[in-house]
């Protein structure tokens, strides 16, 4: 501030040179209205430039307000706050965290696309990507971007919790997409779209490498990392609004969330086959997707957790089931007659 | 006396003042970390040509694309200076570009324009780059 202040040097010479004169016991007249011509100019010069730079101050304020509010619309939410907030230089530098991942995209959108004029599909693009951003933010997603109709999310940076937690906001996110398809797909019906599209959805979650790539012309804040294709795969390997989360993913979310029994996916670019397991819904307080009868004195103690056994090991059971009733009782018909 | 040439850099403007053909230029972006150190030597060599008794006319050329406050002020002490040259009856013509949408460069040098009793004040509109 000291260093600053000496660009005011000639006002602090005049106000200095007043306040001397005032000091004087006795003080000529003449003498006291050049003073007071001097001071008198100087104040005016000063208000003058005062006037100035706050009007010139305001604006250039009121631009740069508005410059960050276009630019928030281009970055996400935590990207905005970290570029806005950090200090000092924003370098290129990376860091690992294990991140949650989530890719998805709309099910034969391209060939859809293809078949729509300009306006509609950037109408019919913008007002999918609104409603599914609106659910990223809630979830505190980081958008990295979109690609077309696909869309990047990861959780777990710049804002850190825990790894359960990234987990499951995530699934929980892709849920409610899933869920706001259903309205969006009743809505292009009557707009007009034969085909109603789909969404397919991947997660995983691991370590990623995340930071600032690129030149120091020009930086993306991404994430890169086996996680990242790993979602991409499942993604792609989903059917129509399927959501299919890694393994990993599972193992956070598995007491909050009811899926599929595990797959094993071979995916393009992983040698070894890919458990992975297929969301059903959030579970419920309470509600668990166990088969339980307990009933000691006929000897049944039964207890089925279907969110670990296959449907087809289920069949099995039935089929073998089956098979002993037939073998303990070969003829019933006969036994009924008789 | 010698004319004064400062290169540009990231935060401070490039300063070509030729005494031989009554010159001035500024011209750049003026942030500098330290204004008055960075001013100083200018308004030396301002303060040093014009108390020479040459009576002839100098042209002043300032392009700014942006500049910070004490900026501002130092810019304005420096049209005062050449205000009061003026007064003291060197013929001078201060001549502002600004951007065609640059909206508080113009309103700067519309406020200069207005306070500036002597200068012959010109806000001149920069053609668009087609670079």
């Amino acid at each position: 501030m000291e260093k600053e202040s000496s660009i005011f040097s000639k006002e602090e010479e005049v106000l200095k040179s007043a306040e001397t004169l005032l000091k004087q016991n006795e003080v000529d007249q003449e003498n006291f209205l050049s003073e007071y011509k001097t001071l008198l100019k100087h104040y005016k010069k000063l208000l003058r430039q005062t006037k100035t730079v706050t009007r010139v101050s305001d604006n250039q304020q009121r631009k740069l307000n508005r410059i960050l509010e276009r630019l928030g619309r281009y970055v996400s939410f935590q990207l905005f706050k970290k570029i806005t907030h950090e200090k000092g230089k924003l370098e290129i530098k990376t860091q690992r965290k294990k991140l949650t991942v989530f890719f998805s995209d709309l099910q034969d959108f391209t060939y859809t696309s293809a078949h729509m004029e300009g306006e509609a599909l950037s109408e019919f693009l913008n007002s999918y990507l609104e409603i599914m951003t609106q659910i990223v933010i809630k979830w505190g997603g980081t958008l990295d971007k979109y690609m077309g109709d696909a869309i990047m999310v990861f959780i777990g940076d710049p804002e850190f919790t825990t790894d359960e937690d990234h987990a499951l906001r995530c699934v929980s996110m892709a849920i409610e997409m899933r869920e706001n398809m259903r309205d969006l797909q009743k809505k292009w019906y009557e707009l007009g779209y034969q085909e109603p599209l789909h969404c397919r959805m991947g997660i995983a979650t691991g370590y990623c490498t995340v930071g600032n790539f690129g030149s120091s012309e020009r930086m993306d804040y991404t994430i890169i990392g086996t996680p990242v294709n790993l979602a991409s795969r499942l993604e792609t390997a989903a059917e129509k609004d399927e959501i299919y989360i890694s393994h990993e993913t599972w193992g956070y979310v598995k007491d909050k969330i009811i899926c599929e029994p595990p797959k094993e996916l071979h995916l393009k670019g992983f040698h070894q086959k890919i458990l992975s397991h297929k969301v059903i819904s959030l579970r419920k307080e309470g509600e668990d997707n166990i088969f339980a009868m307990n009933d000691e004195e006929k000897g049944v103690n039964v207890k089925i957790d279907f969110s670990k056994i296959p449907k087809e090991d289920i069949e099995l059971i039935i089929e073998r089931l089956g098979n002993e009733l037939k073998s303990e009782n070969p003829n019933p018909a006969e036994t009924v007659s008789e | 006396m010698e004319s004064l040439m400062i290169e540009a850099t990231k935060y401070t403007p490039e300063i070509s003042f030729d005494c031989n053909n009554h010159v001035l230029d500024i011209k750049g972006k003026s942030y500098p970390e330290n204004t008055s150190v960075f001013y100083q030597p200018i308004f030396e060599w301002l303060e040093e040509y014009l108390s020479s008794d040459e009576t002839q006319e100098v042209t002043v050329n300032m392009e700014l694309i942006y500049f910070n406050s004490s900026s501002s002020k130092v810019l304005m002490d420096f049209c005062d200076r050449l205000d009061e040259a003026a007064e003291d009856g060197k013929k001078v013509t201060a001549n502002w570009f600004y951007e065609e949408d640059d909206e508080d460069a113009l309103e700067f040098g519309e406020e200069f324009q207005e306070e500036l009793e002597s200068v012959t004040f010109n806000l001149v509109e920069k053609a668009p780059d087609n670079e």
